[in-house]
């Protein structure tokens, strides 16, 4: 693996299954060229979610609405074998064609401590979530009332652009009111976090982008709720200032052809 | 060598020199060169079948197709060309004709007709059409109207897809059931702790918990299931919508480039073909306006700006196409007059050409090509009836087009079933031609006798004349076409003489010194030969030498065989006799064709006669080498002598006639008198002169009648005696009809003046014999006898003496038989 330099951007993206990660990608895809990228994935196999699978009776639902015997642990496991190797492929693809370093590992646990533990030192952690339905939504940046001109914002307006999708900025500030912006270009405003996720849960969102640095989103738990309901990736930034103190786990070596980067 | 017998009579004196090649006077011709001469091509004694040929080009009704029959060089193409050309200044310049898509069913092609010149007009309107639309689509599709509306029903339908995702995550976090994701799809469980619930701790619930969490699950299982199914029908109504809206927006700018299009052809279309035809372009264009935004995505950043760029070439444009098959764009001023030197039948019907695409050939209405039938639609169409027979399946096409009056293309793959691949029906284009058909008389007849749809369909026919009446107003008309003719060549002009030299050639070729051959591009041969002459001495005219020695070369390079015979029969190889006389032998005289030159050459004929049941044997015909016109003529005379002599006695004769060295076989009745000459010398025991040959046919009165290749004949024993040195004993017997086809070489006509050669003309064989033996032939008195000594008698004694001498051998044979009482 290639020590990041300086000018690149590190990114990690963190996905339960290929369906997730390829979502990401695309999106990534988009605006690869604008950046300097250092590419990261892990494939986590979520423990807590997949135990489900052994409850007698349990059933699953496929994505086109058919109930099906939920698998057996086998079957997960060939199933996350297959979906490590074409998330790799696909993450080394996507290196490949923009010039940068790569790298990728699978862990076991947690997704959303998963990704965080591994993309602590990156600048933009994308916690993966697959499209489930083809209608492209927009590009939403959640931020504190104070932060519409970051950094962030102008990734989000660029990630926008890039994807033809429109543009939204959803302000948490402690005005107390909820009111819509006057333009496209301002924020609509939430007088809570709460009542932002509860209008994103009904929005059709491409992705979300949100600075942990910077609010409102700060926490691994608002993390999960963020993510939960906004049923998209999410483009976390500012990862030092998550609460939790995280630990390395061991990385996978890349594919061979990457050996020496 | 034949005996020599005394002759009472002498041989007669023949005709004279002047009945021998009455040539042309070049002073009664009216000019020194043809330079006076304006030179106008005016057809010479076709009358019969330029009146054949402008009806056919003048009436209006269908299947009066025409056949013009003549032999080559008579000037039947030239003839028809302007006759056509002439009749087709009259009428109406032809519509174009074009094929266009069938939207609905593409391998149909529609044909569509357009005022005359519209067609390429009509092609350039639309591929300027798909040009502009090509840059006002993409545009639209760019602009703010458009993704404003796209944007509204992205939202729309993204909202409907959320929301119920929305309220059942909802439902599923107030029933504290975790929504799960996994590789394969979504799970539910219930929640403990904030936690999915692990297997042993469901275990060790109660049941009534267990079943209450089932329950649940399953029920939040079936409506997740529900939302999902949902999906792809409202994608089915998002891509509606999408479609609709890009229909709406592409109708817009489509119909007004459309409209305009339909504006500016309304006046000048005569159907509603073409406004039918631009309804289906707007809604194809339409319902397929992405096609219009494949080529903006496809646009490379060359040097050329998009603008200018020529969308309508590209393949997915094709649809647009307009296939020009006939287009009559203003250069011409007349219906057409088509020629089609190889009327296959691709290039008379037309053809559906094929490409290879991944392996396999395909084809599409662009790939029609017309034929010679299309182009000439309208007008006139001018084919070798030769040649069009010669190609397969052409004739067959040309009938079914010609009945159906439509067009009809098919390909000759398609005709034998060997076409395995895509092909087209393309709509039948209307036709309106006259068709012309150039060949000769036996095709005619076999045409006329073995097809039965032949003779409906051409119903006129234009028989070319191979001569015309040697008057003075066609003798100057002919100086003027052979000048015309000079001058169409760029030769050098003639002299009188030489035009004159010229005529006399026409009449030698006619056969007959009252007609001019019409062949006149035999005529034109000569004169381009006489041109290379004159060129070669250098002279400003043709003259009269140059075509004798163009006439004199053209024999020379014909007449190795004629100089091969005539050395064989001086080496007396072969034999003939030119001197002296012989009993049953005279000299016949045959004509040999090899390709056009024709010559001359005697053979000896021979008869012997002897006693026996009647029966005259020709040894030509028993060993197959006789025709059946030599075997009538044979039997002819042989009908002659047994109604002529000895009519009291039983026939009595056993004769044998031959061609002495003749192998190669013989045919035509041209020598029968000769032959009648052999028998009766035979029968009579009186020697034929050997320096008299003999040519002309009998019939059973004993006329003897006309025969063809006589200027041949004469010539052939001429020059045979005048190898061996002309006694002044030497002629040809001819018969009398004969004589108005004289046209003999100078060297003849100098000999007979010298008094060295004669030409007899006869007119029974009564008078060829007295030529030929110098004896009378004798006439039956009214006692039924014939003059004592004259020929006539001495064949009947013969005749009856075998019919004596038969009746006492029978008489001999039965009487010993009667003498020992048999009965």
């Amino acid at each position: 693996m290639t020590p990041p330099s300086g000018d690149s951007t590190r990114i990690t993206v963190g996905a339960g299954s290929f369906a997730d990660a390829s979502a990401a990608l695309r999106l990534i895809e988009r605006i690869i060229h604008d950046l300097r990228p250092n590419l990261g994935g892990i494939l986590v196999e979520e423990t807590t979610s997949l135990a489900v699978c052994d409850l007698p009776n349990q059933r699953l639902v496929s994505p086109s609405g058919q109930v099906v015997l939920a698998p057996t642990r086998a079957q997960i496991a060939a199933l996350l074998e297959a979906d490590a190797r074409a998330f790799r492929q696909s993450l080394a693809k996507l290196a490949d064609r923009a010039g940068a370093p790569w790298t990728f590992q699978r862990g076991a646990g947690d997704l959303i401590q998963m990704s965080l533990d591994t993309g602590a030192a990156s600048d933009i952690v994308i916690f993966a979530h697959r499209n489930i339905h083809p209608v492209a939504g927009k590009i939403v940046l959640l931020s504190s009332s104070t932060a519409t001109q970051s950094d962030v914002a102008a990734m989000s307006r660029m990630l926008a652009q890039r994807t033809s999708a429109s543009h939204m900025m959803m302000a948490v500030d402690d005005s107390g009111e909820t009111r819509k912006g006057p333009g496209a270009a301002h924020p609509d405003h939430f007088a809570t976090l709460q009542k932002a996720l509860s209008q994103l849960a009904r929005m059709n969102a491409q992705a979300v982008l949100v600075d942990l640095s910077r609010g409102p989103v700060q926490s691994a738990e608002q993390l999960r709720s963020l993510i939960d309901v906004a049923r998209c990736p999410v483009f976390a930034f500012g990862m030092a200032s998550v609460t939790r103190a995280l630990a390395h786990t061991t990385h996978i070596p890349p594919s061979p052809a990457r050996d020496g980067q | 060598m034949a005996n020599s017998v005394s002759q009472n009579l002498p041989l007669p004196d023949g005709l004279r020199p002047e009945a021998l090649r009455p040539e042309c006077d070049p002073t009664s011709l009216g000019f020194e060169t043809t330079d006076a001469l304006a030179a106008r091509f005016e057809l010479l004694g076709q009358d019969r079948a330029v009146d054949a040929i402008k009806l056919s080009a003048g009436i209006r009704h269908k299947d009066f197709n025409l056949y013009v029959l003549g032999h080559e060089g008579t000037g039947r193409h030239a003839a028809v060309s302007n006759l056509l050309t002439q009749a087709a200044a009259a009428r109406p310049i032809p519509c174009d004709w074009v094929y266009v898509n069938n939207f609905e069913t593409p391998h149909k092609p529609n044909a569509m007709q357009l005022p005359s010149g519209m067609a390429g007009v009509f092609r350039s309107a639309m591929q300027d059409l798909v040009d502009d639309l090509a840059n006002e689509i993409p545009a639209l599709f760019e602009s703010e109207e458009y993704l404003t509306q796209r944007r509204a029903i992205e939202e729309e339908f993204g909202q409907r897809h959320e929301e119920p995702i929305a309220a059942f995550a909802e439902r599923a976090r107030e029933e504290n059931v975790a929504l799960l994701r996994t590789p394969m799809g979504f799970m539910l469980a219930a929640m403990v702790d904030g936690q999915p619930i692990k297997p042993d701790v469901y275990e060790a619930l109660p049941d009534d918990q267990k079943e209450e969490i089932d329950t649940k699950i399953e029920r939040l299982q079936d409506h997740l299931s529900a939302v999902l199914r949902h999906g792809p029908q409202l994608e089915k109504e998002h891509r509606q919508r999408i479609e609709a809206l890009h229909a709406d927006m592409a109708e817009r700018v489509v119909s007004l480039r459309v409209q305009e299009l339909a504006d500016r052809f309304r006046e000048t279309s005569r159907d509603a073909d073409m406004l039918e035809y631009l309804k289906q372009v707007r809604e194809d264009m339409t319902s397929n306006a992405e096609l219009f935004l494949l080529s903006k995505r496809n646009t490379s950043n060359g040097p050329f700006p998009e603008a200018i760029r020529k969308y309508h070439r590209e393949p997915h444009f094709a649809r647009y196409a307009v296939n020009v098959m006939v287009s009559h764009d203003g250069a011409e001023r007349s219906a057409p007059v088509i020629r089609e030197g190889l009327p296959s039948l691709a290039h008379l019907t037309g053809r559906i050409e094929h490409i290879s695409e991944m392996g396999a050939l395909t084809t599409n209405f662009t790939l029609l090509k017309p034929g010679a039938l299309h182009r000439a639609n309208g007008g006139y169409l001018v084919l070798d009836a030769h040649r069009l027979l010669s190609e397969p399946f052409a004739w067959d096409a040309l009938k079914h087009c010609l009945q159906n009056q439509s067009i009809a293309i098919t390909s000759l793959a398609d005709r034998l079933s060997l076409a395995s691949t895509t092909t087209l029906e393309p709509d039948p284009i209307p036709l309106d031609v006259r068709v012309v058909l150039i060949g000769d008389r036996r095709l005619h007849m076999l045409l006329t006798l073995l097809d039965p749809e032949f003779s409906d369909l051409f119903k006129l026919q234009a028989d070319f004349e191979d001569d015309v009446d040697r008057s003075a107003r066609n003798t100057r008309l002919l100086a003027r076409l052979v000048a015309s003719c000079a001058a169409k060549d760029a030769l050098r002009p003639l002299t009188a003489a030489a035009v004159a030299g010229l005529l006399d050639h026409a009449v030698r070729l006619a056969d007959d010194s009252k007609k001019f051959t019409l062949r006149i591009g035999a005529l034109s041969d000569v004169m381009r030969e006489a041109d290379h002459y004159a060129t070669l001495a250098k002279r400003k005219h043709i003259s009269d030498k140059d075509i004798s020695k163009a006439i004199e070369q053209a024999d020379r390079r014909a007449s190795r065989i004629q100089d091969r015979l005539r050395e064989a029969v001086n080496r007396k190889t072969i034999l003939i006799d030119t001197s002296g006389a012989a009993v049953g032998q005279v000299n016949g005289l045959s004509v040999i064709g090899i390709g056009n030159h024709r010559f001359g050459r005697p053979s000896r004929i021979t008869a012997r006669v002897r006693m026996g049941a009647g029966k005259l044997v020709d040894i030509e015909r028993e060993v197959d080498l006789g025709g059946p016109l030599h075997s009538k003529g044979v039997l002819i005379l042989g009908a002659y002598l047994a109604s002529h002599y000895a009519l009291d006695v039983p026939a009595s004769l056993h004769a044998s006639l031959v061609f002495e060295q003749s192998y190669g076989g013989v045919d035509g009745d041209s020598a029968s008198s000769a032959e009648l000459y052999a028998l009766v010398s035979a029968l009579s025991g009186v020697p034929i002169r050997q320096g008299i040959a003999v040519t002309g046919s009998v019939n059973q009165n004993g006329e003897v009648q006309a025969i063809g290749g006589v200027n041949e004949k004469i010539e052939g024993f001429f020059d045979t005696c005048k190898a061996r040195r002309l006694t002044g004993q030497q002629g040809v017997l001819i018969p009398v009809s004969n004589v108005d086809h004289l046209m003999l070489r100078r060297d003849v006509v100098k000999a007979v003046e010298a008094g060295t050669f004669r030409i007899i003309p006869v007119r029974t064989i009564d008078q060829g014999i007295e030529a030929l033996t110098g004896r009378k032939a004798g006439t039956r008195a009214r006692n039924g006898a014939f003059p004592t000594g004259s020929i006539n008698a001495l064949v009947e004694a013969r005749l009856r003496a075998f019919a004596e001498t038969r009746r006492r051998f029978g008489d001999r044979t039965s009487a010993p038989d009667r003498q020992e009482g048999k009965p």
